[in-house]
């Protein structure tokens, strides 16, 4: 991690430079186990290629400042509908989530489109000395190197550890932040799912509840904090947004990429199915997943699912699974994901048609997808926001990457959420299910802890959900 | 022989259709989607005009009915069009399309089990050589996405009663069966998914049959 040491000091020292900032991080491992029905499939521009040929991580960390808010549409449809006016900057969009097929609620909330032209970007194998940069911009003209930042870093390192993770430590009172259902309220929600699969209305739906917390305030969580944070042990996608008081904030660690396009080619990496590793034995994990058929039939379900997203936009017999089940180490779990790849009918579809087309996630919706997203929008007590929705961002190359927003703390103009979800089949005990809202939650938590040095005690007591 | 039969694909609004429909392309079909949903707004659907001018030049060389939620007596716009399809002329039904179509010829569905699991994987056994899918033997895993299916009882032995010929089953369900008299095939797994072993010669078997099949 020679250069990973160097990254919370940079943005401590970017955050001088200004305050409104983007944030795109991205942690790549190659997968720990290949399931034996894999092929050995590639096509001619594998998006990835590079960050799996190595069990070594592969780190992304693009960093925008000052961007230009471009658009923002309250109906989805009208905003995937119009045209990129603009081709003088990269996009970065931020996406609610959204119900297909029904009328939009009284209150939505805007898709966001920002272009920047101020950004860093820093690639590499963690372990590489000089790993690549990409800058543009003026406020960045004078790095050209992997060198001129280092000297950003060493310069702000002195100033960093010197200052505390909150600009106003003693003015920010510890924080609550209580469930806005009952754990009843819950249970019935499942119940409700669940008898709905028992008919076969649905097969898999993501249930979601919200967890209300602090007021907001500016500098609630700066870039450095979150940086900081990221690091400490790093998720798959870490996604801040800290614009502005008038716009949505994000501080998100999702384990899961929504897609990944470079010129005509497209991929997404559908997740379902953890499970805990065994000290000192990595191996045993992988079989636990492979033999279970609660897990299998949920990544085959999901892994279907992503390839008829990816089959509205791509040419007929192009979209394959190019690697099913593979496993993945990430912190102390093992995580199942599959990699599904195709070739898009329109090479020049626009990022925003693409996501339009492709949108609500698959995984955080359900199938089949229409009918489950309006339930959803029915038997959720509140609208999820930017929960669940899609964080895009256009990177130096060109190419788009995304990420699900889950796992994430949220603000509007006056407060902080956050969201728990999981994953209903038929196989799902209710019970069970709401205990692990909690336990999600209360793991997830600390990390607002330490974003923002404040200490939430109904949280830590596990007092959070209602009774 | 039409070595592109266009197809018209009537689409339960299900998360899979495109994986069908894609597939059927792959195989050089051209294919027409139409969407039919559950009553009320089933009730009063009708073709789009151009597809109904195709429907009524008869230029669709076949009818795919796709999978979706909810049970065949939902669907009353289905309903109606294999009224008015050609007798004569070929049918695709998966999984819930497959239902719709037992069930209009008298089949009763059942649960297949009290929490059926959507995804799973399940073995084929081949009971019947098909009239209509030539050279084709059931077999291997599947991917089956169904709370209801045909029990084997109901399909009975090669000269019963039953309009219908059990082509494989999955246990004591259906899994592939056939109209003894007219080319219509139910499949209750999805041949259309990455793990069903046999699905892309299914669907090979099926476009055979469109192309053989087609007239005029």
């Amino acid at each position: 991690m020679s250069w990973f040491a160097t990254l919370d000091n940079l943005a401590f020292g970017l955050e001088r430079r200004t305050k409104e900032w983007i944030c795109f991080l991205r942690y790549e491992t190659g997968p720990l186990a290949c399931h034996p029905d894999a092929r050995d499939y590639s096509l001619p521009d594998t998006v990835t290629r590079a960050a799996r040929s190595s069990p070594e991580p592969f780190v992304r960390c693009t960093f925008i400042a000052r961007p230009k808010l471009a658009r923002s549409e309250f109906v989805p449809e009208k905003f995937f509908s119009s045209e990129d006016s603009h081709r003088s900057g990269l996009s970065v969009f931020l996406v609610p989530f959204f119900s297909v097929g029904t009328v939009a609620s009284a209150q939505p909330l805007p898709c966001l489109q920002w272009i920047y032209e101020d950004y860093i970007e820093i690639s590499g194998r963690s372990s590489d000395a000089t790993p690549a940069v990409h800058t543009g911009g003026a406020l960045f003209s004078d790095l050209r190197s992997f060198d001129d930042v280092l000297k950003i870093a060493e310069h702000s390192k002195a100033g960093a550890n010197e200052l505390s993770i909150s600009d106003e430590p003693d003015s920010v009172t510890p924080a609550a932040w209580t469930f806005n259902q009952s754990a009843e309220s819950v249970r019935k929600m499942i119940d409700h799912l669940q008898s709905g699969m028992r008919r076969g209305n649905y097969y898999l739906a993501n249930a979601t509840t919200r967890v209300s917390g602090p007021a907001r305030r500016s500098g609630d969580v700066s870039l450095y904090s979150f940086v900081k944070e990221w690091l400490r042990s790093p998720v798959r996608q870490g996604v801040f947004v800290g614009c502005g008081q008038e716009l949505p904030a994000v501080c998100c660690f999702s384990p899961e990429r929504f897609i990944l396009r470079r010129g005509a080619f497209v991929q997404t990496e559908p997740i379902k199915g953890t499970a805990p590793v065994l000290a000192g034995e990595p191996d045993s994990g992988v079989s636990v997943l492979w033999s279970s058929e609660k897990e299998m039939s949920e990544q085959r379900l999901v892994t279907d699912l992503l390839r008829n997203d990816l089959n509205r936009v791509c040419r007929a017999g192009t979209v394959t699974v190019t690697s099913p089940c593979e496993v993945h180490a990430a912190n102390s779990l093992l995580q199942m994901q599959s990699v599904v790849t195709g070739e898009l009918a329109d090479p020049n579809i626009s990022h925003a048609r693409l996501l339009g087309e492709l949108l609500p996630a698959g995984s955080v919706s359900g199938t089949p997808k229409r009918a489950v997203s309006r339930e959803i929008s029915v038997i959720e007590e509140s609208p999820r926001g930017y929960y669940t929705g899609v964080f895009a961002c256009e990177g130096s190359q060109g190419e788009l990457d995304s990420a699900v927003l889950i796992r994430g703390f949220f603000a509007d103009e006056k407060q902080w959420t956050a969201g728990i979800g999981a994953g209903i089949t038929t196989l799902s005990d209710p019970d069970a299910e709401v205990r692990e809202f909690e336990l999600k939650w209360r793991s997830f938590a600390q990390r607002w802890q330490r974003l923002t040095g404040v200490c939430a005690p109904d949280a830590e007591q596990g007092r959070g959900v209602k009774k | 022989m039409n070595s592109h039969p266009r197809i018209l694909f009537v689409d339960h609004a299900d998360s899979f259709s495109d994986n069908l429909i894609a597939a059927l392309q792959a195989r050089g079909c051209p294919v027409d989607r139409i969407l039919s949903l559950p009553a009320p707004e089933g009730e009063n659907l009708s073709l789009p005009p151009h597809i109904a001018a195709l429907w009524s030049a008869r230029a669709y060389q076949a009818l795919v009915l796709s999978p979706g939620p909810l049970i065949p007596e939902s669907y009353p716009f289905t309903k109606r069009l294999l009224d008015e399809w050609p007798e004569e002329r070929p049918v695709l039904g998966v999984c819930l399309g497959h239902q719709m179509l037992l069930w209009r010829d008298g089949y009763t569905l059942g649960l297949v089990a009290d929490r059926p699991v959507h995804g799973r994987l399940e073995n084929i056994e081949s009971v019947n050589p098909s009239r209509w899918l030539k050279d084709f033997v059931d077999g291997g895993f599947a991917a089956f996405y169904n709370s209801w299916a045909v029990h084997v009882s109901q399909m009975g032995s090669e000269s019963g009663a039953g309009t219908w010929r059990l082509l494989s089953r999955s246990g004591d369900f259906a899994a592939l069966a056939e109209h003894k008299t007219r080319p219509r095939i139910g499949v209750q797994y999805h041949p259309e998914s990455f793990s069903s072993c046999r699905g892309a010669v299914l669907l090979d078997a099926f476009v055979a049959l469109m192309q053989g099949a087609a007239l005029d």
